[in-house]
């Protein structure tokens, strides 16, 4: 389902990534969340917010607005 | 049966509040923060939402310090026990429910904290004059209520704010009781609990402790939320650090829509009406001989305290009951507050009206008190 997009944001709670997606979407980018698809071990269980593109730029804008992310990642479409 | 007892919880509940706990039970029973798969995320958007709702409602900037909690009782021992430390000494008010007083008395006797109870003055001046003679040099904090569950004299909250912040006391406000507007950003409040089945006109078993970031307690329960779960150590991150275990979605989901009644309808047109019926029923039970009402040196009460004769309270209740009508008697869980008023040998009748109360049950109301009035004579 997350397949559409191409790129996503890493969180450690799903909070924290719904706050995220408002923020977002307040600026006009429009985002899902789900699962962390490959969280490292250091990571546990998290949530991830998917985005299409320059998922480097939200998480820029984020962090402008005081939100911390755990990193991105890109989609891995078989 | 008249409902007079909304002080304890409200009811009726909107049939909104009804639906959405079905539809919770029908549509969202997943568990939230926890799975990826569509169920779990959507029960997910709707505890969030329920979140925004909540900050947006009391001025909040940041929904994820919302919290989560069983009722108020359980958001003021977090905040009260998560901030305060060894050493610590609290002002707090002679009209506190048991939820401040037992928590506050429970750290003293453990060695934990002191604290000292200021008195409640029909003028603000004096009121805020008693909680400044018992600041120390160790107060930390200033918790206090918005008004008195049993007399429902209102305490002057910005006044008593600013106090706190003139001190650098951490403020936290006991919302349970009283109808106005808050605003936790004007009114510089730390932490803001409340029950989400009163004034908010969700389901019980429903409350919430918003928390500014100025403040981090500890947590007083420690578990699986779904997050950091390599980390053996309870997440920091707010609410996650708070919201062990499962959360009780349709609860949540009752509580987002009463939410949005009160917004709909308005706090202060709810408070107004409130406010209304208090009078009315204050301004007949004054004429009846025998009858003894409490605090009319506050015209913003939204409950009533009275009492028949000698009779005691319980009394006068069970027989209200008999007539089905239900108000509340006895000392309310807070017994300091009836010290303060005299009123310990017989506890007093508290009737408290809600939003969907008439005119006309308070007409009934009066006309059984005038009748056990008669009759105890």
């Amino acid at each position: 389902m997350c397949c559409m997009y191409g790129e996503y944001i890493k969180f450690g709670s799903v909070t924290s990534a719904q706050r995220a997606q408002k923020i977002l979407e307040a600026n006009g980018i429009a985002s899902k969340v789900g699962k962390n698809p490959s969280p490292k071990q250091t990571e546990g269980c998290g949530y991830a917010l998917f985005v299409h593109s320059d998922a480097a730029n939200a998480v820029r804008m984020l962090s402008a607005r005081g939100i911390a992310s755990k990193g991105t990642g890109k989609v891995n479409v078989r | 049966m008249i409902y007079l007892d909304n002080a304890a919880t409200t009811c009726p509940k909107p049939h909104a509040v009804t639906n959405a706990m079905v539809n919770a039970v029908l549509y969202n029973c997943a568990n939230p923060g926890r799975s990826g798969h569509d169920m779990s995320i959507k029960a997910g958007e709707l505890v969030y939402s329920a979140r925004e709702k909540a900050s947006e409602l009391f001025g909040l900037s940041n929904a994820q310090g919302v919290v989560f909690t069983k009722n108020c009782t359980e958001s003021l021992n977090i905040a009260l026990q998560g901030l305060l430390q060894n050493g610590d000494h609290v002002v707090t008010s002679t009209l506190e429910h048991n939820s401040v007083i037992r928590v506050l008395e429970s750290l003293k006797t453990a060695g934990k904290i002191s604290y000292d109870m200021a008195s409640v003055y029909a003028d603000t001046l004096s009121t805020v004059s008693s909680f400044e003679s018992h600041i120390r040099r160790d107060t930390k904090m200033l918790v206090c209520t918005l008004a008195s569950n049993v007399f429902g004299t209102v305490l002057p909250i910005a006044q008593l704010s600013q106090l706190a912040q003139n001190y650098g006391l951490i403020f936290v406000l006991d919302a349970s009781q009283g109808a106005m507007t808050i605003d936790m950003r004007k009114l510089n409040i730390d932490v803001l609990c409340l029950p989400g089945h009163k004034g908010l006109y969700g389901p019980m078993g429903t409350g919430l402790m918003l928390v500014n970031s100025t403040v981090k307690p500890m947590p007083l329960m420690y578990g699986g939320t779904g997050s950091y779960s390599q980390d053996r150590a309870q997440p920091k991150e707010c609410p996650d650090a708070y919201e062990s275990g499962t959360l009780n979605v349709p609860g949540i989901a009752g509580l987002c829509a009463g939410i949005d009644f009160v917004k709909k309808t308005g706090v202060d047109n709810i408070a107004a009406h409130e406010r209304r019926l208090v009078s009315y029923a204050e301004h007949e039970l004054k004429k009846f001989s025998g009858v003894k009402t409490y605090a009319s040196e506050c015209p913003e009460k939204t409950v009533l305290s009275f009492n028949v004769g000698a009779m005691h309270s319980e009394q006068v209740a069970a027989l209200l009951n008999e007539n089905g009508i239900a108000v509340r008697a006895g000392y309310h869980c807070a017994y300091t507050a009836h010290s303060f008023y005299g009123t310990e040998r017989t506890g007093t009748i508290r009737m408290s009206p809600g939003v969907f109360s008439t005119p006309s049950d308070i007409e009934i109301l009066l006309k059984n008190v005038y009748k056990i009035a008669k009759g105890s004579k």
